[in-house]
């Protein structure tokens, strides 16, 4: 039966995928992972909505204010961002959600983490482009 | 005199002019905060379900049809999986409590809501576990009503 829906809902992802453009999602979505690791406020900026609440699997929530300050004193740091199972939800052209599986890596306030997560994003198609609205993990 | 008319009637144009858009803007404001009032509403109803009543007709007029439900261990499911998880759950809930509830429109029609929930899970076997969670609710507008398109939880602890 788990099987059944697991087929059955990769069939309903495929035709969600084919109304929003993928492609230029899940290069946001890179974009966005590479400007974590590397401090690129410039992407950042452009890749993260104004008013956008990151979620943690901690249940800390970070504004886009906490983001950019927070890499640019260290306070956390990514040495490896990977995701895996990435699928594509959406119902139209204008927004959509993305579910993942995320390996990260890196340092809070100077301590290592290393933690396999799952992720729920909301990405919507501003002007600039797409930009995450929402995101929220949890430890698998 | 009529020379001293015309500005007078340009000023109560003009004032007509400001009252329509503050009118206007007095609507728009109201309907956002219908629809934030609305989402509330829907987000204790489906606390109340999903910790309460389990009733599954109820979780089929929350529900949108492609909705993902993700736990707070990570797994995740299907629209049908989640309502017959939920329907078919033995656990109850004691001292149920929502709380911290933000809500962000990404769009006239999705929101995200966020809130904190603590309950006292009494499982089949009589275990009580303590449940401090932050949920992320993703909803969507369809046919004039909210229903769920992705629930997130994380636990505290």
């Amino acid at each position: 039966m788990k099987f059944f829906f697991t087929i059955a809902w990769f069939f309903t992802g495929l035709v969600a995928v084919a109304q929003v453009d993928s492609i230029s999602l899940k290069d946001a979505m890179s974009n966005l992972d590479k400007a974590l690791l590397n401090k690129d406020q410039r992407t950042l900026q452009r890749l993260l909505h104004k008013e956008v609440s990151y979620g943690h699997s901690n249940g800390w929530v970070q504004t886009k204010q906490d983001i950019l300050n927070d890499l640019q004193t260290g306070k956390l740091v990514y040495s490896k961002i990977e995701n895996s199972n990435v699928m594509i939800v959406a119902l139209n052209k204008k927004w959509a959600t993305v579910r993942t599986n995320t390996n990260a890596e890196g340092s809070i306030s100077g301590t290592a983490f290393q933690l396999k997560l799952h992720v729920l994003q909301v990405w919507i198609k501003t002007k600039m482009g797409w930009q995450l609205m929402a995101r929220q993990s949890t430890k698998i | 005199m009529n020379a001293g008319n015309m500005p007078q009637k340009i000023i109560k144009m003009k004032k007509y002019f400001l009252i329509t858009v503050l009118l206007l803007i007095a609507f728009a404001v109201n309907a956002q905060s219908k629809d934030e009032q609305e989402l509330i509403k829907r987000t204790y109803l489906l606390s109340h379900t999903v910790f309460g009543t389990k009733d599954s007709l109820i979780l089929d007029d929350l529900f949108a049809k492609t909705a993902t439900y993700g736990h707070s261990h990570g797994n995740l499911q299907t629209r049908a999986e989640a309502i017959n998880g939920i329907s078919h759950n033995q656990s109850t809930y004691a001292d149920t409590a929502v709380s911290n509830i933000t809500v962000i429109f990404a769009d006239d029609d999705v929101a995200i809501v966020r809130h904190l929930f603590k309950a006292n899970e009494i499982r089949k076997d009589g275990k009580t576990v303590p449940l401090n969670f932050s949920m992320m609710l993703v909803w969507v507008k369809e046919k004039k009503k909210w229903k769920l398109f992705g629930r997130q939880a994380v636990s505290l602890q």
